[in-house]
């Protein structure tokens, strides 16, 4: 292809200026590249019906319509336009309607009914593998079928993912990936699960994709052999960590961190007081504390850090904080925040989430937080409270 | 003549436009309510509307919907600084769009989606996929066949092996 386009409008420029069958092998190639993007062109010569216009064969099927118009506007001409995909006594069937249509009604069902649609048609087979917003939960494949247990619906989860990012994604990217893990009491197989869940979402992310991960509250392992996992989730740039036990010992998060710059923890505590979490709460005694820390860890990348729902008396907040000051020495601000406003949280009688916000108020609090925090420090580390 | 209909303006001082079906129906609407289309909008914005523009591929029974779905909403923007106006125009919009998609027959809901994506109307193509979305969901793969008479092109082999695959999506 002569011409290298960015945009459908470059077209129409370059049709002023290039012989037109160079603007049509241009035209092609970008929607080939740009799938489903209307390509715009103009003509400098007469118009005509879209039915006359020779090269619309050429164009694929994704490309939705081609504008044909005088560019001058003085001629005595309408706009001509031709969806070459679709013709008029067709519309009626269900099969009519484009991939990226028939993708876009798939993201707004839920993935067992996305399986279900794989076996309609060779057609409706590949579909799965073009969806580019992604939302897979461990705990919906267990509801729905109440005889999994969470080991298998984490094999499942592992194995849709494999079946959706296994191998090089050609046509289409991933632009949203949520994932929400249910962990398992036995350490070994749960490790397992997530370094392939780690692999594979690297597979599925181009470099500088966000990334939420959804502990839904439990308590995980990790170890700091971890290294597996931490090299798969070397791509990513922004990590979200959601759902994690407010009382927990969040150093084991600090694994995650190593090649994230911009990392985003939040926790809750309104899941502390169901069967679940006293069974887990009990387990409490494995945990690593920062003495356990390999001292080489270091988080080179993390340049910003944000804290949700921020409390002052919760030692693990203070140390987890510090903990990542001391190892980035590239981080330029830790951002606090006070916990969002959550009703199941606030109708808790904890001790440990009091009803009121323990985020510090006045300037005096805020001063002897920052002091603890940076405390034989002398880097410039900017401590934000909003 | 088309050219002194497209010239003319409303009350309201907007400027009309002429949109015309396959079928050779013509309809009269504002700039303001047509430019919900952004395929629209972007040609008013090229300045190449004043002679009608000819949607060779709707149909005017869709082409209609379609111009009743932008009037309807046209006001959404406008009745925006009178809060409690807009509320109830809300609400209303809320029972006109739920009529609107319940109502239709399959191969009309299609044409509306695919006049929605031609036209690019973002907001009419969301609630038409929704649509549809609401009506696979809950379904075996033999009931979405049947009800959007999609024709089974697998041997029963290879359907076999598919739905093995991932048989905990196919239990009932």
């Amino acid at each position: 292809m002569p011409v290298a386009l960015a945009a459908a409008a470059a077209v129409a420029v370059l049709s002023l200026l290039f012989p037109r069958s160079i603007c049509i092998d241009a035209l092609c190639g970008f929607s080939r590249k740009y799938r489903r993007k209307e390509a715009l062109i103009f003509f400098c010569d007469r118009s005509s019906e879209a039915g006359e216009i020779p090269f619309i064969n050429k164009l694929d099927n994704n490309t939705d319509l081609i504008f044909a118009y005088h560019p001058s506007g003085k001629a005595p001409l309408s706009v001509v336009m031709q969806s070459n995909s679709i013709q008029s006594y067709d519309q009626g069937r269900f099969n009519q309607l484009p991939d990226h249509i028939l993708l876009s009604i798939l993201e707004r069902v839920d993935m067992r009914t996305v399986l279900r649609t794989s076996v309609l048609s060779t057609r409706w087979k590949h579909l799965p593998l073009l969806l580019s917003d992604v939302d897979l939960d461990a705990d919906e494949f267990i509801h729905q079928n109440s005889s999994m247990s969470a080991d298998e619906a984490m094999a499942v989860l592992v194995k849709l993912m494999s079946s959706l990012f296994g191998s090089p994604r050609s046509e289409s990217i991933i632009k949203k990936l949520n994932l929400r893990f249910c962990l398992l009491t036995d350490l070994e197989t749960s490790l397992d699960y997530l370094f392939n869940i780690g692999e594979l979402v690297c597979n599925a992310i181009d470099s500088g994709k966000d990334i939420a991960l959804d502990f839904q509250g439990e308590v995980i392992w990790i170890t700091p052999e971890g290294k597996k996992l931490r090299f798969a989730l070397n791509k990513i740039t922004k990590l979200f960590l959601h759902g994690i036990y407010v009382k927990f010992d969040l150093l084991w998060t600090l694994v995650l961190l190593e090649s994230a710059p911009s990392v985003k923890v939040w926790n809750h505590a309104c899941d502390e007081g169901t069967e679940n979490r006293k069974q887990l709460s009990e387990r409490r005694n494995d945990l690593w504390d920062a003495a356990q820390l390999d001292g080489s860890i270091h988080y080179l990348q993390l340049e910003r850090l944000e804290f949700g729902g921020f409390n002052q008396i919760i030692r693990e907040h203070l140390d987890f904080i510090r903990a990542i000051i001391e190892r980035a020495p590239n981080l330029k601000s830790v951002i606090l925040e006070d916990r969002d406003p959550c009703e199941d949280c606030e109708a808790m009688d904890n001790p440990i989430y009091p009803s009121i916000s323990m985020f510090p108020q006045n300037n005096d609090e805020k001063i002897t937080i920052v002091k603890q925090l940076k405390a034989g420090m002398n880097r410039p580390v900017e401590i934000i409270f909003c | 003549m088309a050219a002194a209909a497209a010239e003319a303006t409303t009350d309201g001082g907007g400027k009309m436009i002429i949109l015309i079906s396959a079928d050779g129906k013509r309809f009269e609407v504002t700039e303001a309510v047509a430019s919900q289309s952004q395929l629209i909008s972007n040609m008013i914005e090229d300045d190449c509307t004043e002679n009608g523009v000819r949607l060779p591929n709707v149909d005017g029974d869709i082409l209609t919907m379609v111009v009743d779905y932008c009037n309807m909403h046209a006001g959404d923007a406008a009745a925006a600084g009178d809060t409690m106006k807009a509320s109830s125009t809300e609400e209303e919009l809320k029972k006109f769009d739920a009529e609107l998609v319940q109502a239709l027959e399959n191969p009309v809901l299609f044409k509306l989606i695919l006049a929605a994506n031609f036209l690019n109307i973002k907001s009419l193509l969301d609630m038409t996929c929704q649509r549809v979305a609401d009506m696979m969901s809950g379904k075996t793969p033999e009931q979405m066949r049947e009800t959007f008479s999609i024709e089974n092109d697998f041997t029963p082999e290879e359907e076999a092996a598919i739905r093995q695959e991932n048989a905990w999506a196919f239990d009932d």
